[in-house]
This record gives structure tokens, C-alpha cells and sequence, in this order.
């Protein structure tokens, strides 16, 4: 296998492979829940290097340098060709309509995904891992983060807020050792407050999804 | 990069791309009127609402209550304007009268709403099957059965899917008008009576009469209230969740008031009574040939477990939001694989088994105690906390 167990090292592919499963590649969570968590996750990666800033709620284009990728440079650039600044839960909404399928992608020309044809009465072709390892390699890394002494990294702890905002939850605590949820909310607290906004709003697009019975 | 922050004098194309994804006033209804379960209303609860009140004046009632209503709705859809949650009926209340109060009024009607539909659909499976399957089972082996399906779906998330429920609702809606017009056409004694119309039957049986009618009409438009629910995820909440509301109103109060006038000129309004007592749901199938009858009380078992289910997923709805703001244990706000609270759909599952089972070993009747007083006491509540 040539993929190494590092991974991408891009946050919404990390996150795509914690919510589908490591063989099957069937996704743990609802379409619309998916989708909106991964958005969280597009918009993570071009926060962390501070292309984008969250302020008062809105999407606003930073200084920083944005990441190569052309995924996040398409973004990037739909953010910048908006008229006007908009809200965070309107571009999580936007960002969750095509997530899902764009990352996908993303992660198969990477050679961390595989294609094949869906099932029978499916047009929908399905991705499935690669490999087991480098699908379950994202949640080490959150593990990884939650031990270490001293502040953690950044992005495995926003993957893991993000996780849990959008109904990962149960499978962090499936894989994690006891205690790593509560361990993740405090540790998350030392986040920039930027990007525990990111995760809050995340949490609450997919809340409001549930309430008004749209998931 | 330089950003103008001057208003756009055009959506871009997030907001396009957006708005294409809201609701309009057809999805909000479609919505509203699957909660409002027409057939288990105009079979279910009028017949019984006749047998147990022992009053004419429901015809009447359903109109008169559909003006308050409205009245009452222009204050109630203005809050969706500035209480935008999906929480609805609860945010509201808990604003005004404190969150305890909130939760009483909206989760437990809700929730005996919910369980109340069993005792509806447990004889009547029973009797359907007994008459054409000879398969013989006391009503709460079928409650039971109703119940199980229900879990399951509740902790799969399966949700009756809307073009479903779409479906169900247009024939139910057809077959009651279809009913009502066969009424009307035959009216016993041969001469068609606006009596149980008239204001004059509000009051046949002294000043207390309007208030049980009341309560009984205020049944029949349970449901009406839930189009707020979506007012996030509508194309244009002002207008939209207002129209919906109204359309509403002004559909349950035609199909409700008419199919109970039929049922009323049908028998005669001094035999209507001993009729619903004698007939039970077959009140309102009676009003047509075989086919429709048929047809109607097939839908009636399908229109109750479909409500059973969606007031079971409106209930874990509610627990989940009130659960996620502390207001009830956190665990109920807590999702399980595929976002579904899984914690919130088995407490509602566990509430309804524990009526049921007290229900038959009690030996009461069903229809009369578990459904009728369960689902018409939690409309009281909702119109007294309010």
C-alpha cells in the first residue's frame, strides 16, 4: 500500500474517513449531517491557516496563506466571490450540498479511497477505503493529541470537535480510551475562539437539521 | 483582498443556491396536515366525541373553534417572527410562562397524544382482523404489535417518507369528503338538517355545552400548530409559515365540520348518539357503499399508526431539544449512530408500553379511556397553558 498511515494531512478528509466506516465505507451518520459536518471541515482547513476568519459570525477572507489544494482554493475563491460577507451556517449550508461527494474525490485521487460500483439499483457509485489502517488512522491522531502533555495541535482537536458536532460522538467514544470525550471538550477550550465557534455553529446547523425534520 | 461591504443588490449565488432548498407553503402544509391525521380524527374522535358527550353540537363546534383559532393563530404565527425555534410551541411558552411550564405543556401532550393512538388502533386491527382474516387477538395484542413496529422505526429513524405520507393524506382527505357527500346525499328521515350546525346546538344542553364541545373541536385541529416547527427552513418564514397555518385551519375545519354533519343528518340528529355508541368508527365508514367503506377503514389503520409515528418522532424531537439545553437529563440530548437520539426515542417507547400494559390489565376500554381521554386531555393541557 502507498498510502501512507499519516494521511492527507488535510482536516475534511480526515474527518470523511472518521465518519464512514474503515471496510465497508458506509457513512455513520445521516446525508444532510455528513455533509454539514465536512463543511465544517472545508472551512477548518482554510481557517487553521487563517485564509478565512470568522468574525461576528460571518465568513470573512483573512491574510493568511491559503492551502494549495485545489478543493480548498475552489472555496476559498467562492468565498472571496460573494458580494457580500456571509453568515458561517449559510456556507456550511452551501458547502454541505456537494461535501460530501467533492472530499470523496479528494481523497481518491489521493489513493485513500477506491471507486466501485454501486449497488445494484444505485447509480451512485460508492467509495470504500483503500485500507483499514489508513481509515482508522484519523482517530489515532485525536488520541495522539488528547495525550500529549503540554497544548495540543490544533487540527486533531478540531477534528474532533467537529466529529462530535455533527453525531460522531458515539464513535469517538467507541475508539477512544474512557474520559476522552470530556477531555476533548476542555482541551477544545484552548482552541482559538474562531475556531471553536467553527465547531459550535457545525453543532448547531446539524441540531436544527434534526429539529425541523429535515435529517 | 478588498471586500465592498455595501447590501448586494442581488442574491449571490449561495443565497440562490439556498433558497432553492427551503420550503414553500405546499411542503409546510403537506407537513402540518400529515400531523393533524385527518381520517383518525374523523373517525376515531368524532364518533367517540358523539358516544361520550352525548352532544349534537360538534358541527358547529369545529366551525366556531376554527375563527378562535385563527384569532388565536395571527398572535401565535407574529412570534415565529421573533422566536425563531424549532422547538415552537415549547419556546413559546417557556418564554412567556417559565421552562418547567414549557416542558409540562408541550412534551406530555405530545406524548399522550402519541400513546393514545394505540388504544385507537388496537380494536380497531383487532375487529378488521377478526371480520376478514378470522385471526382473533385481544385489542392490546395489536396495540402491542403497533407499538413494536413503531420502536423499531423510532430507533432505526426510519421516517415515513413524505411522498408516503403525501399519498396516505390525499386519500384519506378524498375518502372523508368522499364519505361526507354519501352522508349528506341520504339523510336519515329524509330531509337534510343544518341543526348540529347552527350556534343554537352550542349551548343545547346549558352554558357548560360550548366547553366540552370546545375541547373536542380543539382535538380535531391538533397539529395545526406545527408549521412554526419549520419556519427556519422555509423560502420565505413571514409569509410562509402564516399561509400554511391558515390553509390549515381552513381545511380541517371543512372536512371536520362537514364529515360530522354528515354523520349527524345521516343517522338523525336525535340517533346520532346511540348510533356512535353502537357504531364506533363505522359511524362515518356506514355513510358510504361497500368499496368506500372498505377502502376508509383500511385507511383508518393506516392513518393511525402513521400519526402514532409521527407524534413519536415529534415527541423524541422535543425530549432531544430539551435535553440538549439541560432543560431535561443530558442524555436525551445525546445522538447515537445515523444522529439518531436514541436515549429520547426509547423513553417515549417505554412511556407508551407502560399505558398500554396499565391499560389491559385494567381491562379498560380502549377507545373510550386510552384513546379518547389521552388525546383529548392533552389538547386541555395545551389550551390551558397557553
Amino acid at each position: 500500500m502507498n498510502t501512507p498511515l499519516s494521511g492527507t494531512g488535510r482536516l475534511a478528509d480526515d474527518l470523511y474517513l472518521v465518519a464512514h466506516h474503515e471496510i465497508t465505507g458506509k457513512p455513520h451518520l445521516q446525508p444532510r449531517a455528513l455533509g454539514l459536518g465536512l463543511a465544517g471541515g472545508l472551512l477548518g482547513e482554510l481557517m487553521l491557516p487563517g485564509a478565512i476568519r470568522l468574525k461576528g459570525g460571518l465568513v470573512v477572507i483573512g491574510d493568511g496563506t491559503p492551502p494549495g489544494d485545489a478543493l480548498a482554493r475552489s472555496v476559498l475563491s467562492q468565498i472571496g466571490g460573494e458580494r457580500e460577507d456571509l453568515a458561517a451556517r449559510d456556507w456550511l449550508l452551501f458547502l454541505a450540498r456537494t461535501a460530501a461527494g467533492d472530499i470523496a474525490r479528494r481523497l481518491g485521487q489521493a489513493g485513500y479511497l477506491t471507486r466501485t460500483a454501486g449497488r445494484r439499483f444505485s447509480r451512485t457509485p460508492r467509495w470504500v477505503p483503500a485500507g483499514p489502517d489508513c481509515a482508522f488512522a484519523p482517530l489515532v491522531r485525536v488520541k495522539a493529541a488528547l495525550s500529549t502533555r503540554g497544548p495540543a495541535a490544533a487540527q486533531p482537536l478540531l477534528l474532533g470537535g467537529l466529529a462530535a458536532a455533527c453525531g460522531l460522538g458515539h464513535q469517538l467514544a467507541l475508539y477512544l480510551p474512557p474520559g476522552a470525550e470530556r477531555h476533548l471538550e476542555q482541551a477544545a477550550r484552548y482552541l482559538d475562539p474562531s475556531l471553536q465557534e467553527l465547531i459550535a455553529q457545525t453543532q448547531a446547523a446539524v441540531d436544527s437539521a434534526l429539529l425541523t425534520h429535515r435529517l | 483582498m478588498p471586500r465592498t461591504h455595501t447590501a448586494a443588490t442581488k442574491p449571490g449565488s449561495v443565497s440562490r443556491a439556498l433558497a432553492r432548498d427551503r420550503l414553500g407553503v405546499p411542503a409546510v402544509l403537506f407537513f402540518v396536515m400529515a400531523g393533524v391525521a385527518p381520517l383518525t380524527v374523523a373517525a376515531g374522535v368524532i364518533p367517540t366525541a358523539y358516544q361520550t358527550t352525548g352532544l349534537t353540537g360538534i358541527p358547529a363546534a369545529f366551525l366556531v373553534i376554527a375563527v378562535i383559532l385563527a384569532i388565536f393563530s395571527s398572535g401565535y404565527v407574529a412570534m415565529t417572527r421573533w422566536i425563531t425555534n424549532s422547538g415552537a410551541f415549547y419556546a413559546f411558552i417557556s418564554r412567556g410562562l417559565g421552562r418547567v411550564t414549557g416542558v409540562a405543556a408541550a412534551l406530555l401532550a405530545y406524548s399522550f397524544l402519541q400513546v393514545g393512538l394505540y388504544g385507537a388502533f388496537g380494536p380497531n386491527a383487532a375487529s378488521e382482523a377478526a371480520t376478514h382474516l378470522h385471526v382473533h387477538a385481544q385489542w392490546w395484542a395489536w396495540a402491542l404489535g403497533a407499538w413494536a413496529v413503531v420502536t423499531v422505526l423510532g430507533l432505526l429513524r426510519v421516517d415515513i417518507t413524505g411522498r408516503v405520507l403525501g399519498v396516505l393524506l390525499c386519500a384519506e382527505i378524498a375518502v372523508i369528503l368522499a364519505e361526507t357527500v354519501s352522508g349528506l346525499a341520504h339523510p336519515g328521515g329524509g330531509h337534510l338538517s343544518f341543526a348540529t350546525l347552527s350556534p343554537t346546538a352550542l349551548t343545547s344542553a346549558g352554558f357548560g355545552t360550548f366547553g366540552v364541545l370546545a375541547v373536542v373541536a380543539v382535538l380535531g385541529f391538533v397539529g395545526f400548530e406545527q408549521a412554526p416547527v419549520l419556519a427556519e427552513e422555509a423560502r420565505n418564514a413571514r409569509r410562509t409559515i402564516p399561509v400554511a397555518t391558515y390553509f390549515a385551519l381552513g381545511m380541517i375545519a371543512v372536512v371536520y365540520a362537514g364529515a360530522s354533519w354528515a354523520m349527524a343528518a345521516h343517522a338523525g340528529q336525535a340517533h346520532v348518539v346511540a348510533a356512535a355508541a353502537k357504531q364506533g368508527p363505522g359511524l362515518l365508514f356506514g355513510l358510504g357503499g361497500g368499496a368506500l367503506s372498505q377502502a376508509a377503514q383500511v385507511l383508518f389503520l393506516t392513518s393511525l399508526f402513521a400519526a402514532a409515528l409521527a407524534f413519536h418522532n415529534c415527541v423524541w424531537r422535543y425530549a432531544f431539544a430539551l435535553g440538549r439545553e439541560n432543560v431535561l437529563p443530558a442524555a436525551l440530548g445525546r445522538t447515537g449512530g445515523n444522529n439518531i437520539p436514541k436515549a429520547a426515542s426509547l423513553a417515549q417507547s417505554v412511556t407508551a408500553l407502560a399505558v398500554i400494559t396499565g391499560y389491559a390489565l385494567t381491562g379498560q376500554d380502549p377507545m373510550t379511556r386510552l384513546f379518547f381521554w389521552l388525546v383529548i386531555s392533552s389538547p386541555r393541557r395545551a389550551v390551558v397553558s397557553v
